[in-house]
């Protein structure tokens, strides 16, 4: 590349415009990834509702 | 002098630039820029030393009018130009103090959950934690609105979503009683942690478009508060579960302003966003009592 680029091409890895993905590579990761963080979202869930429903009650008051 | 101390690195502009973004600096700059011009010009303009005979009041007049436009001009140059250093130079500094900022609430977060676990809370630490990002994006990006939102994942009946858990406060209240959380497994949630595994960030810039593709989910409070959010900058809150790397959450940058984020903020958006995911994954596992 010289001084000075006037090429508006950019690196392939820079920008992907969202309705150009249209597939999912590797299925079986991402079913895999979702088993995986189940009992993490279970004790977020359990953590954020106790926080809602403390700040709720506080609002009443 | 061998050392010194800094505690905060934003007044050091004053030594920066040998001291040109310092008001007397720009002064000196233009006073200088102005002098100098109007020599030259001087001597130059009217063609032979003053102390020779050639030289009339007309003349010598013409040349002092003239050096004094162009050094005015040069001078106007100068000040302004200092005066945008300036501006850019306590900008930049106060840009690398907020990110400061940020990483200091976190571990101050986590040290507070080491104490005292009862002492946290995942709402509180990520409140207090995305008013400093606010901060920061307030700095980057002068004169726009800026707001933050996270949501955390979270389970119902087997299925994962992602449920708000702070807002900063420029959003309206009244959105927390219709807010809902949004899916897993479609729309921004599924493209960020499926689709691009968990990397990059999305940057939205036409809401009513991107709910049409399916990018964005059309939101209870996004019907009620169409004005709030025009624009937005979403990436995942990507760490540690207890088992693997995972998306945890999503962290939201918004703006009613249109035209407000480029691809020049994602950086900073995604070293926040590294920074804040590993204090969720501390408070959930902490607190849930899960084994690390």
């Amino acid at each position: 590349m010289g001084l000075f680029s006037f090429s508006k091409a950019k690196p392939e890895s820079f920008i992907t415009n969202i309705d150009d993905i249209d597939h999912i590579d590797d299925i079986d990761h991402v079913q895999q990834n979702r088993a995986v963080s189940l009992e993490f979202a279970k004790a977020a869930t359990k953590i954020i509702e106790k926080e809602q429903s403390r700040s709720s009650r506080r609002g009443r008051k | 002098m061998p050392a010194r101390i800094f505690y905060d690195g934003r007044e050091s502009w004053d030594e920066t630039v040998k001291g040109l973004v310092r008001w007397r600096g720009i002064v000196a700059g233009t006073f200088s820029s102005i002098i100098i011009p109007t020599l030259l010009i001087f001597f130059s303009t009217t063609g032979s030393p003053w102390w020779t005979d050639s030289l009339t009041w007309e003349t010598a007049k013409d040349a002092m009018l003239n050096g004094a436009i162009i050094s005015l001009a040069i001078g106007s140059i100068c000040f302004f130009g200092l005066l945008y250093l300036r501006k850019r130079t306590i900008r930049s500094l106060n840009v690398k103090y907020l990110s400061h900022q940020i990483s200091h609430k976190v571990r101050d977060w986590h040290i507070r959950l080491n104490k005292n676990p009862d002492d946290v809370s995942l709402s509180g630490a990520l409140n207090d934690t995305c008013n400093t990002l606010q901060d920061l994006f307030k700095e980057l990006i002068p004169q726009k609105d800026i707001q933050v939102i996270t949501r955390i994942i979270s389970e119902k009946d087997g299925e994962l979503y992602y449920t708000t858990v702070s807002r900063t406060e420029g959003l309206s209240p009244s959105r927390a009683k219709t807010s809902e959380p949004i899916s897993a497994n479609s729309g921004l949630a599924s493209y960020l942690r499926d689709r691009s595994g968990g990397k990059g960030a999305i940057i939205c810039y036409d809401i009513d478009k991107s709910i049409q593709l399916n990018i964005l989910t059309n939101t209870q409070n996004h019907k009620n508060y169409p004005q709030e959010i025009k624009n937005l900058m979403a990436v995942g809150l990507n760490a540690w579960d207890g088992t693997d790397e995972n998306m945890l959450g999503i962290l939201f940058i918004t703006s009613k302003n249109i035209n407000v984020f480029g691809p020049k903020h994602i950086d900073c958006l995604g070293g926040a966003a590294d920074i804040i995911a590993g204090l969720v994954s501390s408070i959930i596992i902490k607190k849930g009592n899960m084994s690390e």
